[in-house]
C-alpha cells in the first residue's frame, strides 16, 4: 500500500492538458497510512454478494469483513440497486466512445495502412477490415450501433442517464459509509481462451468493476486469500468521490493486519 | 405561376484569436505547410483537447452583437465522419445545446429596415486542407488550418431574395469585424457558408423542400449560387416536378451546382458529448464583462451618423460598416470637415483608389487630419477639386501630408490674373468658333471656354477666377 500511495502521491493533481483532470489539493496519501481503522464504516452492498458470485470468492471477502470487524471497524449491508444496469451502461458507453477514439486508425496520418487501395474509401475500409482485432471490432461495431441516429436515444442516452442513477446510488450509500468492501471479480481466473468465444461470459467477469469506472469514484483490489486451487482472490475497496485517502488508509490496515499480503 | 423564393444561411467565420482552439498552436493564415500544428491538432493517439476561453469569449461577442441569448450551459460534441483533413476523424462541434441561440441582425431592404433571425451561433474547430498536385494521383494534406476556432452562424428562413442574403452577408461580416473576432477575409477562406433555398408558390405559406448548397467561398459566389438554386427548382416545378431535398456542391467556375449526395446518402454524423472536455457554464458576470467590452456596431454608427451628421442612410451604412471608414470618417470630421464633404471622398476616390487596389479600407495610410488639410485647401481655394484628385493617389503612396505634396508638385491653384489671362487671350484665339457661338447668344460656350483654359493651367487655374474673366473677356471683344 506504501507504493500505491507513494505514486498516487505522484501523479495526483491536475494536469494543465486533461480537460478532465481537477483543481482540487491533493490529499496526504502517506498521512492516510496509520495502520488502523477504528469507527471506520464499511457497506458490503448485497448486490455484490449474489449467487453469480464463485463461494470462495465469497468467503474470503467476508473473512476480510471479518477482520475489519476484529479492527474496530463497523461493517454493515448496503444496498446499491441500480448496480444490475451498471455492466450495459459501461458497456454502450465505454464501446461507443472507442468507436469513436479509434477512427483516427483510419491509415491516412500514421498507423498502420492497408496495401493496395483503389480509392479512398478503399483505403479506410482495408486499414480498418486488416488493422483491427476481433474484439476490438466487436466494440466498434457496438459502439456505432449506439450512437447512430435513430438508436442514440434508446441505447447512448439512456446509458448515460443509467450512468447517473448509478452514481445517486453510491453517493447515498456514502451518506452513511467511509467504504465499500465488495470482491474484485467474481470467479477467480479462468483457462486462457477458455471463455473467448462467449464474449458475454468474459464482460461478466468485469461486474464488481467497471460501476465505479462509471460513477468516477476510486476504488483499490488487493490480494485476500486463495480458492481451493490456490487461486489468488482480490478483494476491492470502494471510496466516496476524491476520497482515496480514506481506501488507502482502509487497505493499509487490512495489509498490516496480515491479511492482503501476497 | 410566380414564385418566392425563402432563404437560409450557414456562415462559418474563422476567429482571430492567437491561439487554436484545442491547444497552444499559433493561429494565423499562411506558412509553410503543417508547421502550425502539434500532437494536439494532428489527433494524435493520447493527446486532449483543452478549450481555448477566447473562443468562447469570441463567441458570447457574436452572440451579443447578434442579439442572442447565450447559454448558461453548454457543451461540446462530436461529429464523427471520416475524410484526411480531419486527422481525429471526428470534428469537435457543438450539437444539441449551442452557445447562442435566438438572436437577429437587421439588413436594409427595399421595403425598410429587415429583421434577419440568428437560430444559433456554436464553436467548432476547422478542419485541415487537402492539396491536389496536378496530374498525380494521390492527396497531401496541409493540417494548419486543423483546430483553427470557427463560429457557424446559422440563419432562420427569412431572406427572400438574394439581395436579402447578401445584405445578411455584409450584416455579418461588418460585425464580426467590428467586435473583432474574425477578420472575415474571404480570399484567406475565413468567411465561408452554406446556403439553403426553397421555393414555393407566392402566397403559399407552407416551405418548400429545400436544397443545401456548399462550397460558396465569396459573397459573390453566394448570389449566383442562389439565383442559380432557384431557378432550377422553379425550373423542376414548372416542368411538373417535385424538388428533392438533397446536398448540392457549387462550382464558381462553372456558375452551375452539382448534386453531392440525396437525402438517402445524407451522413449519419453520429453525434455524441465530447468526453474529454468538460461542460461550458457562463455566469451573468461573464456575460455582461463582454457585453460593456462591445463597441459600438455597425447598425449603432449608422444610426448615429444619419442622427448626429445628418449623412444619407446609404452614406452612414457603407461608412458604419466598415471600421477603416468610420474611423477614418470620424476623425476626418473631427478635424474640421463637413461630415457630407468627408463622406464624399471616403466612397468616391478613396473607395474608387481602394477597389482598383483591391485594399481593404484598413489599408489607408493617411489619417483623418491628412483628409481634413486636403479638404480645407479646396474649400480655401488653394487647389481645385479636380488637383485634390490628383493628390489623393499621392497621398496613398507615402507619408506626405496633401500640402507637401501640392508644394512639391507645383500644384497650387493659380490665381494670378495676369498669368490667367494669357491663357484665357491664348485660348479665345484658338476657338473662333465658340467664340462665335457665345457672341450668338450661346451661353453654353462659355462651360467648353473655361474647361478649356483649365486644361491649359494643367487644371491649376480657379475655376471661379476663370469663368469672371472670361466673360469680362468675351463682352469686350463684343
Ligand atoms: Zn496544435
Amino acid at each position: 500500500m506504501k507504493d500505491c500511495a507513494t505514486v498516487l502521491s505522484a501523479i495526483c493533481g491536475k494536469d494543465a492538458k486533461d480537460s478532465t483532470s481537477l483543481s482540487v489539493p491533493t490529499p496526504d496519501f502517506m498521512g492516510a497510512l496509520t495502520g488502523e481503522c477504528k469507527g471506520m464504516k464499511i457497506g458490503l452492498p448485497k448486490e455484490y454478494f449474489s449467487d453469480a458470485v464463485d463461494p470462495a470468492v465469497r468467503d474470503a471477502v467476508l473473512s476480510a469483513a471479518k477482520s475489519y470487524e476484529a479492527m474496530g471497524a463497523e461493517v454493515a449491508e448496503c444496498t446499491l440497486p441500480m448496480l444490475d444496469y451498471a455492466l450495459e451502461a459501461y458497456y454502450l458507453i465505454s464501446s461507443a466512445e472507442a468507436s469513436s477514439n479509434l477512427a483516427r486508425y483510419d491509415g491516412v496520418r500514421y498507423g498502420f495502412r492497408a496495401e493496395g487501395c483503389k480509392d479512398l474509401e478503399d483505403l479506410f475500409l482495408k486499414t480498418r477490415s486488416e488493422g483491427f482485432g476481433k474484439e476490438v471490432k466487436r466494440r466498434i461495431m457496438l459502439g456505432t450501433f449506439v450512437l447512430s441516429s435513430g438508436y442514440y436515444d434508446a441505447y447512448y442516452k439512456k446509458a448515460q442517464q443509467t450512468r447517473t442513477l448509478i452514481c445517486q446510488d453510491f453517493a447515498r450509500v456514502f451518506e452513511s459509509f467511509d467504504c465499500i468492501l465488495t470482491p474484485t471479480s467474481p470467479c477467480t481466473a479462468w483457462k486462457f481462451g477458455e471463455k473467448s468465444a462467449d464474449p458475454v461470459q468474459m464482460y461478466l467477469a468485469d461486474i464488481c468493476t467497471v460501476s465505479v469506472n462509471i460513477a468516477g469514484l476510486p476504488a483499490l483490489s488487493m490480494p485476500c486469500g486463495t480458492d481451493a486451487a490456490g487461486l489468488p482472490v482480490g478483494v476491492q475497496l470502494i471510496g466516496g468521490r476524491l476520497r482515496d485517502d480514506v481506501i488507502l488508509r482502509a487497505a493499509y490496515a487490512l495489509e498490516q493486519n496480515g491479511k492482503g499480503g501476497r | 405561376m410566380k414564385y418566392e423564393t425563402v432563404i437560409g444561411l450557414e456562415v462559418h467565420a474563422e476567429l482571430s484569436t492567437k491561439t487554436k482552439i484545442y491547444c497552444s498552436c499559433e493561429n494565423s493564415f499562411g506558412g509553410d505547410t503543417n508547421t502550425r500544428c502539434c500532437p494536439v491538432c494532428i489527433g494524435l493517439p493520447g493527446a486532449l483537447p483543452v478549450l481555448n476561453r477566447t473562443v468562447v469569449d469570441y463567441g458570447i461577442k457574436a452572440g451579443l452583437a447578434m442579439h442572442c441569448s447565450i447559454a448558461s450551459y453548454c457543451k461540446q460534441d462530436r461529429k464523427n465522419y471520416f475524410y484526411p483533413d480531419l486527422p481525429k476523424a471526428y470534428q469537435i462541434s457543438q450539437f444539441d445545446l449551442p452557445l447562442c441561440s435566438a438572436g437577429y441582425v437587421e439588413i436594409d431592404t427595399e421595403e425598410g429596415m429587415k429583421n434577419i433571425g440568428i437560430t444559433r451561433i456554436h464553436i467548432e474547430e476547422d478542419a485541415g486542407k487537402l492539396l491536389h498536385a496536378e496530374g498525380a494521383n494521390f492527396s497531401l494534406v496541409d493540417y494548419n488550418r486543423g483546430g483553427v476556432p470557427l463560429i457557424e452562424i446559422v440563419s432562420e428562413p427569412d431572406m427572400r431574395s438574394p439581395e436579402e442574403a447578401m445584405a445578411f452577408l455584409e450584416a455579418i461580416k461588418s460585425t464580426l469585424q467590428a467586435i473583432g473576432v474574425s477578420d472575415c477575409k474571404m480570399q484567406e477562406g475565413s468567411l465561408r457558408c452554406d446556403i439553403n433555398v426553397s421555393v414555393r408558390p407566392e402566397g403559399q405559406e407552407e416551405f418548400g423542400v429545400r436544397s443545401e448548397c456548399k462550397n460558396v467561398n465569396s459573397f459573390h459566389a453566394a448570389v449566383r449560387a442562389i439565383k442559380y438554386e432557384r431557378d432550377r427548382q422553379i425550373a423542376v416545378l414548372e416542368a411538373g416536378g417535385t424538388v428533392e431535398q438533397e446536398t448540392r456542391r457549387w462550382d464558381d467556375a462553372k456558375g452551375e451546382s452539382f448534386l453531392m449526395r440525396s437525402k438517402e446518402e445524407a451522413h449519419d454524423y453520429r453525434y455524441f458529448p465530447e468526453p474529454d472536455l468538460a461542460p461550458i457554464y457562463v455566469d451573468d458576470a461573464w456575460i455582461e464583462d463582454l457585453r460593456t467590452s462591445l463597441p459600438e456596431l455597425p447598425s449603432e454608427k449608422k444610426k448615429r451618423y444619419v442622427e448626429t451628421y445628418s449623412l444619407p442612410k446609404y452614406d452612414a451604412g457603407l461608412i458604419g460598416a466598415s471600421l477603416g471608414l468610420s474611423k477614418l470618417f470620424e476623425d476626418t470630421v473631427a478635424a474640421g470637415a463637413a461630415p457630407k464633404t468627408a463622406s464624399n471622398w471616403l466612397l468616391g476616390e478613396i473607395s474608387k483608389i481602394l477597389n482598383e487596389s483591391m485594399l481593404e479600407a484598413e489599408a489607408i495610410p493617411f489619417d483623418g487630419k491628412a483628409l481634413a488639410e486636403l479638404i480645407a485647401m479646396i474649400e480655401s481655394g488653394a487647389i481645385s477639386g479636380t488637383i485634390a484628385k490628383q493628390v489623393l493617389p499621392e497621398m496613398f503612396a507615402g507619408n506626405k501630408s496633401p500640402k507637401q505634396i501640392v508644394e512639391e508638385k507645383g500644384l497650387a491653384q493659380i490665381s494670378d490674373e495676369g498669368a490667367i489671362m494669357d491663357m484665357i487671350q491664348e485660348v479665345l484665339a484658338q476657338n473662333e468658333a465658340a467664340v462665335a457661338d457665345f457672341r450668338a447668344g450661346k451661353d453654353k460656350a462659355i462651360g467648353f471656354l473655361t474647361g478649356q483654359v483649365m486644361r491649359a493651367s494643367k487644371g491649376k487655374a480657379n475655376p471661379g477666377v476663370i469663368q469672371k474673366m472670361l466673360r469680362e473677356a468675351l463682352t469686350a471683344l463684343k
